[in-house]
């Protein structure tokens, strides 16, 4: 551990305090791994996007027309009582499905989150683009604070005697990569919307995933220590 | 017979949801508030897709069905 890095204690007060400002400012579960997956399906993004612009100057008269029209042909088939008991109604909308309700957020992901409150309106992709890139630029910033960047492809001497040196090495941080992308997706959220957002919360959902990524992450360390002694 | 805007079960979307304020523009609207938002607010297209962290269409309505921009905006997109 370089003598440059800061103490344990101000890190962990510094993502506390990122973890707990997402959900009073932003009112969403702070997570990484969501924004990034925006930036995945970012035509669907952008075009969600423009619609919203192409909303907002459509004329009120017009919306409104098109809303009534659209209420008539949903509830054509209801009476109003139907519509009154709300949930105990059984409608025969032939677009309302019948599929169960999707579990609440997980805190993990870009998705609301019940226990930061109701949630705020989605960022925009820009937004979450500064974010991302602020990431990035933070990262330049600390790496030049601590003596300067320079990028290299060599293996620190550890990793190389415990994993693998060369080309074996870099395959496997490419592959321990495709499997943390895959793992965040199938979880709903990465080690900082669960691990940071999901356990501050006390979401099961995150719980497990700290648990299990955590659990996993230790004993494959002493594995490897053992392997590597 | 009870009056579904009294329900406890309330969508807890509402304040970011774009299109709850557009069903307060005329009386006739309010149905989509009583049957959904206060309501049977699970089978909401748009929670639904919030939930799973997807983008939500500001025109994408409750059942799941699309208000045409084209219709709307009169040709000009």
């Amino acid at each position: 551990m370089s003598a440059a890095h800061w103490p344990w204690w101000l890190g962990a007060a510094g993502l506390a305090a990122v973890t707990v400002g997402s959900c009073l400012v932003a009112r969403r579960p702070f997570g990484v791994s969501g924004i990034v997956g925006r930036f995945v399906n970012w035509r669907e993004e952008l075009a969600v996007e423009r619609s919203r612009v192409a909303m907002g100057s459509a004329d009120e008269a017009a919306l409104e027309a098109a809303l009534a029209a659209a209420t008539a042909e949903a509830f054509a088939g209801m009476t109003p009582a139907m519509v009154a008991a709300g949930p105990d109604a059984k409608p025969s909308l032939s677009v309302v499905t019948e599929v169960a309700a999707p579990a609440e957020g997980a805190c993990g992901t870009a998705a609301p989150c019940r226990s930061c409150g109701s949630p705020a309106s989605r960022p925009t992709l820009g937004a979450h683009a500064v974010f991302l890139g602020a990431i990035v630029a933070g990262a330049f910033l600390a790496t030049a604070l601590r003596g300067g960047f320079h990028p290299t492809l060599a293996l620190p001497e550890a990793y190389a005697r415990l994993v693998a040196p060369g080309a074996w090495g870099l395959a496997a941080l490419a592959g321990g990569g495709l499997l943390v992308g895959l793992g965040t997706t199938v979880s709903g959220g990465c080690s900082t919307g669960h691990g940071l957002s999901g356990c501050a919360r006390f979401q099961p959902a995150g719980l497990a995933a700290t648990t299990t990524f955590f659990g996993v992450a230790v004993a494959v360390s002493f594995l490897l220590a053992g392997r590597g002694s | 017979m009870p009056v579904a805007t009294s329900s406890p079960r309330r969508c807890s979307h509402i304040s970011s949801c774009e299109l709850f304020p557009k069903f307060a523009m005329r009386g006739s609207l309010k149905v989509w508030h009583s049957f959904y938002c206060e309501g049977n607010f699970e089978n909401c297209e748009r929670y639904k897709r919030s939930l799973r962290g997807e983008p939500v269409p500001p025109n994408l309505l409750p059942n799941g069905k699309e208000l045409n921009l084209d219709v709307l905006l009169g040709g000009r997109t």
